[in-house]
C-alpha cells in the first residue's frame, strides 16, 4: 500500500484526478454503488430477518444461496448475471420481447451488478444481528399481539441500526470496487458504465500516473472505510 | 483403527509424492514462454503443441491478454522470452527489452454479424440503423485502434457503440451470446466461428488491416530457444495453418 503510494505521481495529481474520463468514472461509481447500497438495504434487511427468524429447514437452504456470491470469482458472478438478465437470459429474454429494452450496457446492469456481490455482506452483517437480540422484548411485543410485521419494523430494526449500518457500508465498499462481473456484464462505455476500478485498469496500459493516482485514492476510501467500521467489524466477525 | 489410518495416511503420502516425481522431471524441461495477442490464443495454443511434439523436452507457456497490458507486463520485468504484439505501438512500448522486432502476420478488422442478421446488416453504414447494438475494442487495444481506422476509412458510421470493450474476448463473446447486432472483429475470429457468425469486410484493405510484430526479448532466458520458435512460425507447415485461420502472413 506504501509502494502503490509512493508511485502515485503528486506533482501531477489534480489533472490526472480531474481528467474528463477520471471524473465521469469516478462520477458513475459514486452514485452506482450508493444507489446499490441502498438497494441491498431494502431486500436485503428483510432477507436478514428471514434468514434470522425462519424456519431452519428453509434458511438452511437459502443462506448458501444468499451468500454465495461473497465467494464467487467476479467472472462467474458475470456469467450468472448475463445468463439471467442477458438479451438471452432467462428473465433478459422476456423483458427484451416485451419492451425491446435490455440491461446489459446501461447503468441499471452497473447497479444490479453493485447490489448482487454486495447485498450478501449486508445480509451476513445483518442477520448476525438480527441472531444475538434478546427475545424477550419481540415476545412481549407477540404477547401484546404485535403483528409479525410490526414485531420486525417496530421492535427489531430500531436495535440494530448500527448493524444494518455497518451492512450497507460494506455493501457500498464491495460495488464501488467490483470489477470483473461489471466488464463482463455492463461493458464499458465512459460515462455510461466505464467504472472507477475500471478506469485504473484501463489507464494501467496508457497512463500509469493516472492509474497510481486512481488507486491511491480508492486506497484512501478502503482504509477509511475499516478504519471508520473497526469495532462494529471486529463485533461481527467475532461474535 | 488408529494403525490403520496411520498405515493408509503413510500409503497416500507415498503416493502423493510419487505423483510430484514425473512434474520435478517434467521441470528439467526446457520451457520457453511467449507473451502473446489475445487474438492470437486459438491457433498459438494449437501451434505451441506442435512445436512442443516437434521439439522433446521443451515445452511452452503463453499469456496471452491485451498487447499493451503484455507490454506494461514486460516494460515491468515479467519473464517473457517472445513477444508477440497485435501493434507495432505496443512493441515499441516495450522496446528496452525487445530491441528488434519484426513483422509476422497480419489480420483484418471486419464488421461481424450474426448468421441469423435479425437487423439485416449487409453493409458497413448499416450499422446506423436505429435500436440496433453494436461494439467494438476500447481505443486503448490494438483491435481498438484498428477498429477506429477502419471506420474512420469508410467515413458514413455516426452511430456510437454500446461498449468499449477492455478485452477483446468480450466482443467475440457478447456478439455470439446475443447482447449485442454487430461487432467489429478481427477475421479470425470470424473464421473460428464460422458456423455462428458472417462477416462484411471494409472497402479500404490498407485501413483495416494490422500487423502483429514479434520479438526476442534481448535478456530473456530461454533465447536459443525463442529462437527455433520464431523458425518454427515462418516454416511452411506454419504459415500454412495460420493462412486457413485466416491470417495473412508477411514473408
Amino acid at each position: 500500500m506504501i509502494a502503490l503510494l509512493a508511485n502515485v505521481p503528486w506533482n501531477s495529481f489534480f489533472s490526472h484526478l480531474t481528467q474528463d474520463n477520471s471524473l465521469s468514472a469516478i462520477e458513475l461509481s459514486l452514485w452506482s454503488s450508493l444507489l446499490a447500497a441502498g438497494i441491498s438495504v431494502v431486500l436485503g434487511v428483510p432477507l436478514a430477518w428471514v434468514l434470522a427468524r425462519g424456519n431452519e429447514r428453509f434458511t438452511n437452504i437459502l443462506r448458501p444461496i444468499v451468500l454465495a456470491p461473497i465467494v464467487l470469482p467476479p467472472t462467474v458472478a458475470g456469467m450468472a448475471l448475463l445468463a439471467l438478465l442477458g438479451r438471452n437470459g432467462l428473465l433478459g429474454k422476456y423483458i427484451y420481447e416485451a419492451t425491446g429494452w435490455s440491461m446489459p450496457f446501461t447503468s441499471v446492469a452497473v447497479v444490479v451488478t453493485g447490489v448482487f456481490v454486495g447485498m450478501p455482506f449486508l445480509a451476513l452483517i445483518v442477520e448476525s444481528n438480527f441472531r444475538h437480540l434478546p427475545k424477550d422484548l419481540e415476545e412481549a411485543a407477540v404477547i401484546d399481539r404485535a403483528s409479525a410485521r410490526d414485531v420486525f419494523s417496530l421492535v427489531a430494526l430500531p436495535q440494530i441500526r448500527n448493524g444494518i449500518a455497518t451492512g450497507a457500508v460494506l455493501a457500498w465498499a464491495r460495488a464501488l470496487g467490483e470489477f470483473g462481473a461489471t466488464m463482463m456484464f455492463a461493458g464499458s462505455l465512459p460515462g455510461r458504465t466505464q467504472t472507477w476500478a475500471m478506469q485504473v485498469y484501463i489507464d494501467m496500459d496508457i497512463d500509469m500516473g493516472s492509474a497510481y493516482t486512481l488507486s491511491a485514492v480508492m486506497l484512501v476510501i478502503a482504509v477509511s472505510v475499516v478504519f471508520a467500521l473497526r469495532k462494529p467489524l471486529t463485533q461481527a466477525f467475532t461474535s | 483403527m488408529l494403525e490403520r489410518n496411520k498405515k493408509s495416511l503413510s500409503a497416500l503420502l507415498i503416493l502423493s509424492f510419487l505423483s510430484i516425481l514425473p512434474q520435478s522431471y517434467a521441470s528439467q524441461k526446457r520451457t520457453l514462454t511467449v507473451f502473446a495477442a489475445s487474438s492470437l490464443a486459438d491457433s498459438f495454443t494449437n501451434l505451441g503443441k506442435t512445436f512442443e511434439t516437434a521439439n522433446p523436452g521443451t515445452s511452452i507457456t503463453f499469456s496471452f491478454l491485451a498487447s499493451s497490458t503484455l507490454a506494461t507486463q514486460i516494460n515491468a520485468g515479467a519473464p517473457a522470452d517472445v513477444f508477440v504484439s497485435a501493434s507495432n505501438k505496443d512493441m515499441q512500448s516495450a522496446s528496452a527489452r525487445a530491441l528488434k522486432y519484426k513483422d509476422l502476420i497480419s489480420n483484418r478488422i471486419v464488421l461481424a454479424v450474426p448468421v441469423k442478421n435479425p437487423f439485416k446488416i449487409k453493409r458497413i453504414k448499416d450499422l446506423n440503423k436505429s435500436g440496433l447494438k453494436w461494439i467494438q475494442c476500447a481505443h486503448e487495444l490494438p483491435c481498438g485502434s484498428a477498429a477506429d481506422a477502419a471506420l474512420a476509412s469508410d467515413g458514413r458510421v455516426i452511430s456510437k457503440p454500446v461498449s468499449l470493450e477492455p478485452k477483446a474476448s468480450g466482443v467475440i463473446a457478447k456478439l455470439i451470446q446475443g447482447e449485442v447486432d454487430a461487432a467489429l472483429v478481427y477475421h479470425t475470429d470470424v473464421v473460428k466461428n464460422h458456423k455462428a457468425l458472417t462477416e462484411i469486410v471494409f472497402s479500404d484493405r490498407h485501413a483495416s488491416t494490422t500487423n502483429y510484430s514479434i520479438a526476442i526479448i534481448s535478456d530473456g532466458k530461454q533465447k536459443a530457444l525463442a529462437r527455433t520458435f520464431v523458425d518454427f512460425l515462418e516454416s511452411p507447415k506454419t504459415v500454412l495453418y495460420l493462412r486457413r485461420s485466416g491470417f495473412g502472413v508477411i514473408s
